[in-house]
């Protein structure tokens, strides 16, 4: 007796849960996967290449003193995409002025005076990223940036505050390795030829950098 | 065995611990991926990778992460994109966050600033170490560039943020150091000093973006010269400051 009022409960309730239970089991939607596997990253051991460090040689253009070589180096950390800090030092040494030449014997700085020595710390800025194609099987990533800074520079004999600026052109060969052609300005107040003024110093140089 | 050649093997498999590193492979958990040709958002978009698609996380770049997918196409990925990827098994992380956390995991900073030293032209460049939010110290070397003399300066300070949760922060600074006064050489009785310094500051930090902040200091110095005065100088500078 028992059992079967106990089997008529389970069939009405059976019979009346019956859709319901289809409903759920008959086709599982996917909301959530459960075997969805989720692995542990290390962020930390992924390799990150914010720095940068570059070579570069080129001309400077020393006001009053002529043209010659300059060599340096920079180093670079970039801050996003976009910012970037960079540090450089670069080395050249002056020629001598229009009227040293003419004169033949005046000589207005020593030897040692000649060389010019500059550093700076200066931010730059990425624009107009871009690809440059070569041919029709390369494709290279770009960037045209801005940068102004300051430092120092010793010449004839002092330390000069400098300020600098300019514009220059990343070409990256990969990830890592890239080609920069820049224009900077390096200006500062001299009194070198007996009165104070601001000379504009042009510099245009090329390099290779590595990111790491 | 000879001792270059022991050295040259100690150095390659130093190269082999620090190149060894495990390739970091994930399911994409965000809806999608554009992949870009380089790190920037300028860069154009040319694949998109799916969410449940297996990536290897390849390297990074600021905040761009460069993947390959399983059909081995490789291009750069915004952080942005990757936040529920890269979150920690089964938790949803907002952005700002994964942003906090990170900071918060950066212990090292560097910058770059300039401003005026006694009236003189200052350049200055500071490393820094941040042991909490509220604490951190810094290594700064400055040049003074003076009319009549060019000053280099040596500091290691200490920082205080009093409240690191305010948007703009401002700071307290104490420290010490040296400096090098390197006079004019046109100026008569020339000659090189080094004193000891001492020096108090405040400061304002302005986060700009996710990893760098504009700060403005104010620092006075006290220069324990040889001489009968102490000599005392003020500093301001306003610069940059990138945490890595």
């Amino acid at each position: 007796m028992e059992t079967w009022t106990a089997r008529l409960f389970l069939s009405i309730l059976l019979s009346t849960l019956a859709p319901c239970l289809a409903a759920q089991s008959g086709q599982p939607v996917d909301v959530v996967d459960p075997d969805l596997e989720r692995q542990e990253i290390d962020i930390d051991a992924i390799d990150s290449e914010d720095f940068e460090f570059s070579i570069y040689g080129g001309i400077l253009s020393i006001e009053d003193f002529g043209s010659d070589t300059v060599i340096g180096a920079r180093a670079a950390y970039h801050i996003t995409e976009t910012l970037f800090l960079e540090a450089a030092y670069g080395m050249s040494e002056a020629g001598e002025t229009s009227f040293e030449t003419l004169s033949g014997a005046a000589q207005l700085l020593t030897d040692d005076e000649r060389d010019f020595e500059y550093y700076n710390l200066s931010a730059g800025l990425n624009i107009l990223p871009g690809e440059t194609f070569i041919g029709s099987s390369w494709a290279f990533n770009t960037a045209l940036y801005v940068i102004a800074g300051i430092g120092s520079t010793e010449f004839g004999g002092d330390e000069h505050f400098t300020i600098n600026f300019g514009a220059g052109y990343r070409m990256l060969f990969n990830d890592w390795f890239a080609l920069h052609v820049d224009v900077r300005d390096h200006l500062f107040d001299s009194d070198l030829l007996g009165t104070e003024k601001t000379v504009h110093n042009i510099e245009l140089t090329a390099g290779f950098s590595v990111f790491f | 065995m000879t001792k270059p050649i022991a050295y040259i093997m100690v150095l390659l498999s130093l190269t082999q611990f620090v190149c060894a590193k495990e390739e970091q492979r994930v399911q994409v958990a965000d809806p999608y991926i554009d992949l870009h040709t380089g790190p920037g958002k300028g860069y154009p978009k040319f694949y998109v990778g799916e969410k449940g698609d297996w990536i290897v996380l390849l390297k990074r770049r600021t905040t761009w992460f460069k993947v390959r997918l399983n059909n081995d196409v490789e291009g750069w990925v915004e952080e942005d994109q990757l936040t529920a990827t890269l979150a920690p098994s089964g938790e949803r992380l907002d952005i700002k966050k994964l942003d906090a956390e990170s900071l918060a995991d950066r212990h090292w900073a560097i910058g770059i600033s300039g401003g005026d030293f006694g009236g003189a032209d200052l350049v200055s460049l500071h490393i820094a170490y941040v042991f909490t939010e509220n604490i951190s110290t810094e290594l700064t070397l400055s040049q003074a560039l003076g009319t009549f003399s060019n000053n280099y300066l040596y500091d290691l300070s200490v920082l205080h943020k009093a409240f690191p949760e305010w948007r703009v922060s401002p700071y307290f600074v104490l420290g010490g150091g040296q400096i090098n006064t390197d006079p004019d050489a046109t100026l008569v009785e020339t000659e090189d000093r080094t004193d000891d310094t001492f020096h108090v500051g405040v400061g304002l930090e302005l986060p700009m973006a996710r990893r760098f902040s504009l700060r403005l200091e104010y620092r006075n110095y006290l220069a324990l010269t040889s001489r009968d005065d102490d000599e005392e100088i003020e500093q301001w500078k306003l610069g940059l400051h990138a945490y890595f």
